[in-house]
């Protein structure tokens, strides 16, 4: 069974709940008087506790006046989350501030701005994650999937009350509540109450849609028919007089999106084909990769928000702590750029830039073979990288390849392999040793020059992106100098450390830099790269 | 196996909660007394949220309230082509005073009252305006085009 995961979906919903946010700021800033200043509404005192001072701002410490540049910085930050994903604080301000300008406004408040308040407080668990380490990586992978599924049951969850309390009525269940409805001046529209037999139809159709609902989008089949009959539905209610509960309904319906139909729908926006469009679909959050839960921190690890190298011993040998850090910031400075839809982790180990990619693409898929030191749960497939790869043609949109080409005997043939199961305008991101001892003997074949990889890769039908050099001669230095003094038998690791320290602290003033970046170029110590399939 | 320990956190997590929720806004009949105060502890501060538009039932009176002015014209104190969210905030302000003066008090709550002041600030002679609630209630739901006209004058503390 092929598994789906939810990370377009989720990505599609903070963009739709951003999306209404900019809607209803835009459209509310004209009243902005009556609204948040000088409200028609009567103060409304929270429940007691310490969550009063964010959910009633307004009334408890923050003065009215400030109500207009608060709406102004909200919608910023929603104009800034309809396109890149909001970090965790971000998202928390932004949830702080709109539920405390709708308690100002409550009595301009419907269903649908409670809708979104609650939404917006677990979508500040979907979004990017605080920096963490191994320990807090498991806690924060159920959060988030904790979070999804409330998301999800919260949508079901008002049309089934609401249904419940409609079933509990009289004009409901007599086909009446349409017709009394559009003849309220308020709402409308006045004509249907003309015709009796269509008033009782659309009566008994919501009420039917809102029951069934809750079990229709569970089904494949039925999901999308119903998904379908809510967007009609909702769109109708706009004409009653209240667009922002409509949409507010519309906006929470990507997160029961399936991945495939927006892959159709918003190709470009969403990378390309999916490589599970067909055959049954298993919805489980944890399936971004195989045991994605069981995944933790090894090489590299996220600390102060920047991914570096591990200073656990057992993850990363003492001497390659600066090579660990050039390399981390590498990929956290591309991966954002590049990566996308499906990627394959070539020689995947055990899959230690995840925390640096998982947010930004679907699906991973690892690759390694069996006589990798890296024995990995995540595996999906296991071969030798120099025969042909096990998967199809242009089934994958980013492919990283990290510190694996120089263990290969024929290099060449696993870049064109990479063509080959790359998409059209899909990425390879791969970064080589240049300057490093033998090491994983006997499987250590080469060292490239930036030559021979622009010539490999140009040669394989690949644009070369982006080649740099990654560290020059200090580091060099330094990591000779580590690996050299690191055998020595008394303390011989104390001093690789403190080199390694020493060579880090070096490089990150201003005049290592300048020397790093001088001799960069004739001795560096790897190169990091970035191919494109045109 | 660490996958069901997790799957098993999120599903007690996520069932609790809808638990609360569902607890929280179902009609209260359906309730227990007990579940329903552990709701409310747990709802109120962030998760509030009802799900009674037109439920159980749509409102059978379209309330209104409207302004006298000094030439004698009455004129609904919110136009029909005002901003749907200030209509919107207007509704409850007429339904609780409609409700009010269901049980026979024409005397509006000074919290409501400076509502509707500022409702009308932006008249000629905002102190010299008359204030009175308009109800247009449906007689029979199979008919709800007819409906019955009440007018009642307000005064305001």
């Amino acid at each position: 069974m092929t598994r789906e995961t939810h990370a377009l979906s989720i990505r599609w919903f903070l963009r739709s709940i951003h999306a209404w946010l900019v809607f209803y700021l835009v459209s509310a800033l004209p009243v902005w008087r009556e609204l948040w200043v000088d409200p028609l509404s009567p103060f409304l005192s929270g429940p007691p506790g310490p969550f009063m001072y964010i959910t009633h701002a307004f009334g408890t410490w923050l003065p009215s006046d400030l109500a207009v540049p608060v709406a102004a910085l909200l919608l910023v930050l929603a104009l800034y989350g309809c396109f890149r994903p909001l970090k965790w604080w971000a998202a928390t301000l932004v949830w702080s501030l709109y539920v405390s300008l709708m308690n100002q406004a409550w009595l301009s408040a419907s269903g649908g701005h409670q809708l979104m308040a609650n939404v917006l407080f677990w979508a500040i668990f979907l979004v990017r994650t605080l920096p963490s380490d191994a320990v807090r990586q498991e806690r924060k992978s159920i959060l988030r999937t904790t979070a999804f599924w409330i998301i999800r049951l919260q949508l079901i969850l008002a049309y089934g009350v609401t249904a419940i309390h409609k079933l509990s009525g009289y004009q409901w269940t007599h086909g009446f509540s349409v017709g009394i409805v559009a003849t309220d001046p308020d709402y409308g529209p006045a004509f249907l109450a003309g015709c009796p037999v269509v008033t009782a139809i659309l009566t008994y159709a919501i009420l039917v849609f809102q029951i069934t609902f809750p079990i229709a989008v569970w089904f494949a089949p039925t999901r999308r028919i119903w998904m379908w009959l809510g967007v009609a539905f909702h769109l109708a209610t706009i004409s009653f007089g209240i667009p922002d509960m409509a949409l507010a309904f519309l906006v929470v319906y990507p997160i029961r999106f399936e991945e495939r139909w927006l892959h159709r729908w918003f190709p470009l926006a969403s990378g390309t084909q999916p490589s599970n469009a067909t055959g049954p679909v298993e919805y489980r959050y944890f399936a971004l990769m195989r045991n994605a839960d069981q995944w933790k921190p090894t090489k590299f690890v996220r600390t102060k928000g920047r991914l570096r190298g591990s200073r656990d011993p057992q993850a990363l040998g003492i001497a390659s702590r600066v090579t660990a850090d050039l390399t981390a910031s590498f990929y956290e400075a591309v991966l954002g750029k590049y990566a996308r839809g499906r990627l394959v982790d070539l020689g995947c180990g055990h899959v230690p830039l995840f925390e640096a990619y998982k947010d930004l693409v679907t699906r991973v898929t690892c690759l390694d073979w069996a006589h990798t030191a890296h024995q990995s749960p995540h595996l999906d497939v296991e071969q030798d990288l120099g025969t042909p790869l096990q998967l199809e043609d242009a089934s994958c949109d980013t492919i990283i390849l990290s510190d694996v080409l120089e263990h290969l005997r024929f290099p060449e043939r696993l870049m064109q392999e990479m063509h080959r199961i790359l998409a059209s305008s899909g990425h390879v991101i791969l970064n080589v040793p240049f300057h490093k001892g033998l090491h994983e003997e006997p499987f250590d074949f080469h060292r490239f020059t930036r030559h021979a990889l622009d010539a490999m890769a140009k040669e394989a039908g690949f644009t070369v992106v982006e080649l740099r050099e990654l560290g020059g001669a200090p580091e060099v230095l330094g990591d000779v100098l580590s690996r050299t003094v690191r055998d020595l038998p008394h303390g011989g690791k104390d001093l690789a450390k403190m080199v390694q320290g020493l060579t880090g602290w070096f490089v990150g003033t201003r005049s290592g830099r300048r020397l790093s970046e001088r001799t960069a170029k004739e001795h560096p110590l790897g190169y990091g790269m970035v191919l494109c399939k045109p | 196996m660490p996958i069901s320990r997790n799957r098993l956190i999120v599903v007690a997590l996520v069932a609790t909660h809808a638990l609360l929720l569902l607890a929280y806004t179902l009609p209260q009949s359906w309730v227990p007394t007990r579940l329903q105060g552990v709701a409310q502890r747990y709802v109120r501060p962030l998760f509030h949220q009802q799900w009674n538009l037109f439920a159980p039932d749509p409102p059978l009176c379209a309330c209104s309230i409207e302004v006298g002015l000094s030439d004698g014209i009455w004129q609904p104190i919110i136009s029909p082509q005002e901003h749907y969210l200030v209509r919107r905030m207007a509704r409850p302000l007429a339904d609780h005073i409609h409700d009010r003066n269901q049980h026979g008090d024409t005397v509006v709550m000074p919290v409501l009252a400076q509502a509707l002041r500022r409702l009308t600030r932006d008249l000629e002679h905002p102190s010299t305006v008359r204030f009175r609630s308009v109800s247009r209630c449906v007689v029979d739901p199979a008919h709800p085009e007819g409906r019955s006209l009440e007018i009642i004058e307000l005064v305001l503390p």
